[in-house]
């Protein structure tokens, strides 16, 4: 599984907390699931929480080439917000094309500028057409 | 008494907009075609991919969408994991997000032509075949349909 942030390149910190025992279990389970490490889990939870909490309107999920920014309660990702931008050239037109809320549109673009690299990632990652596999 | 099969519809995803939707129905039977903010009074937008693919073969309907290298890969798994999906359209990269009344040519030129005849459950078909097929999607009624890749 992918992180939404790779750590391996950036510099990082420890952080640590107490929590309940089930929790922990949880998490223990969740992260065998999801074949990694517990302190890797951890990690991205607290990334994507922290990050759900600074930018709301955000939240992050599963996509073939690792974690991914989308708008929640919708099904557009906020690489599509930005690929639409550039050819509607403003939030209004970007706005009619989806029939949101302007603010939607501000989110996902705020999103996408604080995180260039990793909307980047996301996009070239969905680029190239799969062979369908059954 | 065998009963007939109930036509497929076209469920437009959320990266499609309202416009392309609009478009489609003036070149088509109106109830082809309806945009997933609008079915089901829009409940059916927070469903993530694989079960927007289940409830999609569920109701017979035909998931249009940008491709998305996720979307297919989530139809596989959905296979893999012994369920059916509902069959998909994908527009190509060369078929921009906001060129309405292309896409809109595009799908209901293949639609009219052969897709609607068609068993879609677990089908996959990318619009158009290849990148140099743009703009020449179906130009004359009843010529070969050359304009689309299929998958299966």
């Amino acid at each position: 599984m992918h992180s939404v942030h790779n750590t391996e390149v950036m510099s990082s910190a420890y952080v640590s907390g107490r929590v309940p025992a089930r929790y922990e279990r949880l998490v223990a389970k969740q992260a065998r699931a999801a074949r990694t490490s517990k302190s890797d889990l951890v990690a991205r939870y607290v990334i994507e929480k922290s990050l759900e909490t600074e930018f709301p309107g955000i939240s992050f999920r599963d996509s073939l080439s690792g974690r991914e920014a989308y708008l929640t309660g919708h099904r557009v990702a906020v690489w599509e917000v930005v690929a639409v931008h550039e050819e509607a050239k403003t939030v209004e037109k970007t706005a009619e094309h989806f029939r949101w809320p302007r603010v939607l549109v501000r989110r996902a673009l705020a999103y996408a500028k604080a995180f260039p690299d990793e909307i980047g990632r996301s996009r070239e990652g969905e680029t190239d057409t799969l062979p369908v596999a059954g | 008494m065998k009963e007939k099969p109930t036509p497929y519809r076209l469920l437009a995803d959320e990266n499609t907009s309202h416009r392309f939707v609009a478009a489609c129905r003036r070149l088509v039977n109106e109830s082809a075609i309806v945009h997933i903010a609008t079915w089901e009074d829009g409940s059916w937008l927070g469903l993530d991919d694989a079960a927007l693919l289940i409830a999609c073969a569920e109701h017979g309907l035909v998931l249009v969408a940008f491709d998305r290298a996720t979307l297919p890969w989530h139809a596989g798994q959905v296979l893999r994991a012994g369920e059916s999906h509902g069959g998909l359209v994908l527009f190509r990269r060369s078929v921009r997000s906001t060129d309405y009344g292309y896409q809109a040519r595009l799908l209901t030129g293949f639609w009219t032509n052969d897709g609607e005849q068609w068993d879609w459950r677990n089908r996959v078909v990318y619009l158009p075949k290849s990148p140099d097929d743009q703009r020449r999607p179906f130009a004359k009624p009843g010529s070969a349909p050359s304009a689309f890749g299929l998958a299966r």
